[in-house]
């Protein structure tokens, strides 16, 4: 006589199960970066800042950020420019090169492309260090000492985010707009069309919403890579895991946002 | 000191253990000892407030000022304020990699202690590495990584005192430790509960070290207490399954355990 069959898995709902998974799951992942979010604006608000790791912080995301942040943006400010300044010179547009490599880099590329240095730089630094503590016990150390972990470790990396990015951002904009220049000149455009262009199309206006673009970057990188940090599982592996979940996710939020802004400034 | 009453852990559908009761007197070192993975380190996450039991009381005394309370029913905010109470000594030391050994030490002091000067600090960070054997003026500026087994865990140990704590646990002190690390480890509980009158709860699957400084031995498995005695009567128990895990025999009950 044969054994009575085992009760076999679930049945898989397929493709649509798997997405609607995925789906929870993120939803899940996003809900408790919320609350952590939450917890940490709580925590500022009622004064529990350690001003000397807030500026141990931000001169890591920004002093340590900056060199990378600005060579990206230069580097691709400069291939942008090459292919408008072609484009723009065959239509005899010289005049509007600057003040397009201007709005764009000020506006869209400058946060952008800063936001992506630092998730991936800072970003996983962040979810490194918050995981190596969970998987040594060093988060349950600071918990027994009466600390808690997010006012001791959360709140000094989110206000050195929001005090480091819209300068890094601000620099890495500078930076790429200069760093399109040489290629324009090369092309013919003179310093005072180029440079008479770029005043005459950056307003205050585009300024601040980089600015406010960065910020809000600084923001989702610290408390995501944060997040990604502290729920790290067991083991060496699962501080990769953390690492790599981390910079995915931040990238991914920072171009939802960036949409979501564009949309609004739009 | 401290009195565990019908404690249960439930890890989602799983049954770490249920229905434990236990007490521990003041100044008594009280250690559970058990297979791996039977609940031990849990127990120990329970006492220091960091893991929260699916039911059941854990009362702490805490002398005639603030009475008994229990720590399952506090709110974060009570337990953090209760955890002063109590110091926990981890498997790994736990120390803070970022910090110099005279910061991890310190580092209890300068969240409850904000009124105290530098030199007060520094002189009772001193006094503990002397107090838990360690050699002051080479140790304290040593970051952890620079540091052995042995002595990450007296400072481990230096920090858990630090705000001078009614309770000590200790999660396996004496793992990943040679012989002789490991007794001095052992000497050094002994001295905290006959110097300091501290009482310790201990979890360790070291048999040896266990009977050589228990005031009491509990052996948890399958979810719950097997057997609770003095050190002599566990060494002699009847019961075959704290017999084999006694005598560390491959053969017998708790074979299947992994």
């Amino acid at each position: 006589m044969s054994a009575p069959a085992r009760p076999g898995p679930v049945p898989a709902w397929g493709p649509i199960g798997a997405l609607g998974a995925a789906v929870t799951a993120s939803a899940e992942v996003v809900g408790s970066c919320v609350l952590l979010w939450g917890q940490t604006v709580r925590l500022v608000r009622a004064g529990r800042i350690s001003l000397g790791a807030t500026l141990r912080q931000a001169d890591a995301v920004g002093v340590g950020s900056l060199p990378m942040a600005a060579l990206t943006c230069v580097f691709t400010s400069a291939v942008l420019c090459l292919y408008v300044t072609d484009l723009f010179s065959r239509y005899g547009f010289n005049e509007f090169i600057g003040m397009l490599m201007g709005q764009v880099v000020v506006r869209e590329m400058g946060p952008l492309l800063t936001a992506i240095v630092v998730a991936s730089r800072e970003g996983s630094r962040i979810a490194a260090e918050l995981a190596a503590m969970k998987v040594t016990e060093q988060l349950d150390a600071l918990r027994s000492l009466a600390t808690d972990p997010v006012e001791y470790l959360v709140v000094p990396r989110y206000l050195g985010g929001l005090l480091a990015m819209p300068l890094l951002s601000l620099l890495s904009s500078m930076a790429g707009v200069a760093g399109a220049y040489p290629v324009a000149a090369a092309r013919g455009v003179s310093s005072d069309v180029y440079w008479g262009s770029v005043m005459r199309g950056v307003s205050v206006s585009h300024v601040g919403g980089g600015l406010v673009k960065a910020l809000l970057f600084g923001a989702i990188i610290t408390i995501v890579a944060s997040r990604t940090g502290l729920h790290t599982g067991f083991g060496a592996a699962a501080v990769g895991r953390s690492v790599t979940a981390s910079v995915v996710l931040c990238i991914l939020l920072v171009h939802i946002a960036d949409f979501g802004l564009a949309l609004v400034f739009a | 000191m401290i009195e565990i009453r019908d404690l249960a852990f439930h890890r989602g559908e799983q049954v770490i253990f249920e229905g434990l009761d236990l007490h521990v007197a003041e100044g008594e070192v009280l250690s559970v000892i058990g297979p791996s993975g039977c609940g031990k380190t849990t127990l120990l996450k329970c006492l220091a407030g960091l893991d929260r039991p699916s039911a059941g009381s854990i009362f702490l005394n805490l002398g005639e000022d603030d009475g008994r309370v229990d720590l399952a029913a506090l709110n974060e905010e009570r337990l953090n304020e209760v955890r002063r109470e109590i110091g926990m000594v981890f498997q790994y030391a736990a120390l803070f990699d970022s910090l110099s050994v005279r910061e991890n030490v310190a580092f209890p002091m300068y969240r409850f202690w904000p009124d105290r000067s530098e030199a007060e600090i520094d002189a009772e960070v001193r006094r503990l590495l002397a107090q838990v054997g360690l050699p002051v003026d080479t140790t304290i500026g040593k970051m952890p990584a620079e540091l052995s087994g042995g002595m990450r865990k007296r400072v481990g140990l230096a920090r858990s005192l630090a705000l001078q704590p009614r309770v000590l646990l200790y999660d396996e002190p004496s793992s990943g430790l040679d012989p002789i690390s490991a007794a001095s480890i052992d000497r050094l509980i002994l001295s905290m509960r006959d110097q300091v009158g501290v009482t310790s709860v201990v979890v360790s699957h070291h048999v040896a070290n266990v009977l050589r400084t228990s005031d009491t031995v509990a052996m948890l498995y399958g979810g719950g207490l097997i057997a609770v005695g003095p050190p002599d009567e566990i060494a002699e128990s009847a019961d075959e399954r704290v017999r084999q895990f006694i005598t560390g025999s491959a053969e017998g009950p708790l074979t299947d355990i992994d």
